[in-house]
């Protein structure tokens, strides 16, 4: 072979995020069997989230909310042929050892689970597996890109049905972003003082006018029109958590979110696929909730 | 008498404004824009045409009304993403049909991973029948998982230098119809491959900096 060959290389940051970037635009969705996964599959899912309880249920039941069983996720892996992803506790380490030695696509450090380390999220860099993180504004965005997330996903209040707090965090993080245009090199190093993250990447943000990973929305998103919304203020895909297998008629509901997606500028493909859905999650009131998730390791 | 005149004459004016409106004149190099990463061929895909010196604009197409929005469409690039959900959406569009119109018609096709699976003839163990632009029999995440998926520098045929190339849950080529040139292998299978100027890869030339193999297929769309 030739002397400038370089040998294979895998789990580096290129092909961390660039599995990320072939999400784009696509539906990743909490199943928690394999059927669901299948049912998931068949709708048009890019990918999904293995869980063991959709996050309505982990609120309404309570209790220390976990890693899923391995032999859980092994069964949707084995169930689908797109990627399959699973959710680690905020700063759990052991838990992504697990999951990576599994061989699952991507670990979600999710606030949705109980926390683990009241301290630190997860060291990212170190492991080979690509990570998705949630955030909230531009500063948690940043910090959790430093620590080697190939993906953000908007934390939204996960388990309520309610768009609000999902809609909430784009617009803080696309209007930082906004903001940051023109800025000289000098005036973001100050800017990402005060929002605590690293000035490289607030220089890179500025420049780019994008987060420099792949960021798309969760956390609330129940219908097909939450989706468009979402997507309409510069979400690169979607999260749909309790919003699918919570409502009357899952397989429509799954199929409609993708088609309203991939269609988000077409309002002709929205009406269609938004009538006759039947009931959605019932959802909650983000006022009269006991427990917030999003404020869970910032 | 001069006042229907004037109702004419306004209602022709705002008719070749709309017909404006909705034509792009040029030639275009259209971006499958359903799922994927598209964006990242878009901006590799401007950059290179304008290295070429080619008077042409990438654009993102994802619906019939957006095809016919363009006269003339000298290339078409498919995406990688996944080529599961790509056909599903694609399906319903119809958008089968009209590439496979636009191939017909001498457009030319380039695929990249989800996108080289679109442009085959036949995807093993599934019963979807793709575009057939290009004969080759074609196996989904052949290499593994996400944890399999790699990077490494290859040779490709009329390239001097090796290109990095990088491998993300790709598929691998198992057969190769007689017309089918093999640009690039690695591991002796093939990954990169031409049949006539049509191209696909089983990697993501789009994730780095490098438009060599771009240009490769951008070259074609110049007339001679």
């Amino acid at each position: 072979m030739n002397a400038n060959i370089e040998e294979l290389r895998k789990g580096t940051e290129l092909i961390k995020r660039g599995f990320a970037k072939m999400q784009k635009g696509g539906v990743i969705m909490d199943v928690t069997s394999a059927e669901q996964a299948t049912i998931a599959e068949e709708a048009g899912a890019v990918a999904v989230m293995a869980l063991e309880r959709v996050p309505s249920d982990i609120r309404a039941e309570g209790g220390v909310a976990r890693m899923a069983d391995p032999k859980k996720i092994k069964e949707i892996m084995k169930a689908v042929s797109i990627p399959v992803m699973a959710k680690c506790r905020i700063g759990h380490v052991a838990e992504a050892m697990i999951l990576q030695e599994l061989g699952v696509d991507m670990i979600d450090e999710s606030e949705v689970l109980t926390p683990a380390d009241p301290f630190y999220h997860i060291d990212k860099r170190n492991f080979t597996v690509p990570f998705v993180c949630g955030a909230r504004d531009l500063g948690e965005a940043l910090r959790r890109i430093y620590e080697g997330a190939a993906m953000i996903r908007t934390k939204g209040e996960a388990g309520t049905g309610n768009v609000i707090e999902a809609v909430r965090h784009m617009r803080m993080i696309m209007g930082a972003i906004r903001d940051l245009k023109g800025k000289s090199n000098e005036e973001c190093i100050s800017y990402a003082r005060e929002i605590k993250a690293e000035p490289e990447f607030v220089i890179e943000t500025a420049k780019l006018q994008r987060l420099p990973t792949v960021n798309f929305a969760a956390g609330g998103i129940a219908t097909p029109a939450d989706a468009v919304l979402m997507m309409l203020m510069g979400a690169d895909g979607v999260f749909v958590g309790s919003g699918i297998f919570k409502s009357e008629n899952p397989p429509e509901v799954a199929e409609a979110i993708v088609k309203a997606v991939a269609n988000y500028k077409n309002p002709e493909v929205l009406l269609s696929v938004s009538t006759g859905l039947g009931s959605a999650m019932k959802g909650l009131e983000i006022d009269k909730l006991k427990e917030s998730l999003q404020i869970r390791g910032i | 008498m001069c006042l229907t005149a004037h109702y004419i004459c306004n209602w022709i004016m705002l008719n070749i404004t709309i017909y404006l409106n909705h034509c792009e004149f040029g030639m275009t190099v259209a971006i499958l824009s359903i799922q994927g990463d598209v964006s990242e061929h878009i901006y590799i895909t401007e950059k290179t045409l304008k290295k070429l010196n080619i008077n042409e604009h990438a654009v993102a197409v994802s619906s019939l009304t957006d095809f016919d929005k363009h006269e003339t469409i000298s290339a078409v690039i498919i995406p990688g993403g996944e080529s599961t959900v790509i056909l599903k959406l694609m399906k319903n569009e119809n958008l089968l049909k009209r590439m496979k119109m636009l191939s017909e018609k001498g457009t030319i096709f380039f695929g990249t991973c989800a996108g080289a699976i679109l442009l085959s003839t036949k995807i093993i163990n599934s019963d979807i029948v793709p575009l057939s632009i290009i004969d080759i029999e074609i196996e989904r995440n052949s290499y593994g998982r996400q944890k399999d998926s790699f990077e490494t520098d290859i040779k490709i045929d009329g390239l001097d230098k090796p290109f990095r190339a990088i491998f993300i849950r790709a598929p691998v080529i198992r057969g190769t119809g007689k017309n089918v040139e093999i640009l690039s292998t690695y591991n002796s299978l093939p990954v990169l491959v031409r049949s006539g100027k049509n191209m696909a890869s089983t990697f993501h030339p789009e994730l780095t900096d490098n438009t060599e193999i771009h240009e490769l297929f951008l070259k074609q769309i110049i007339k001679e």
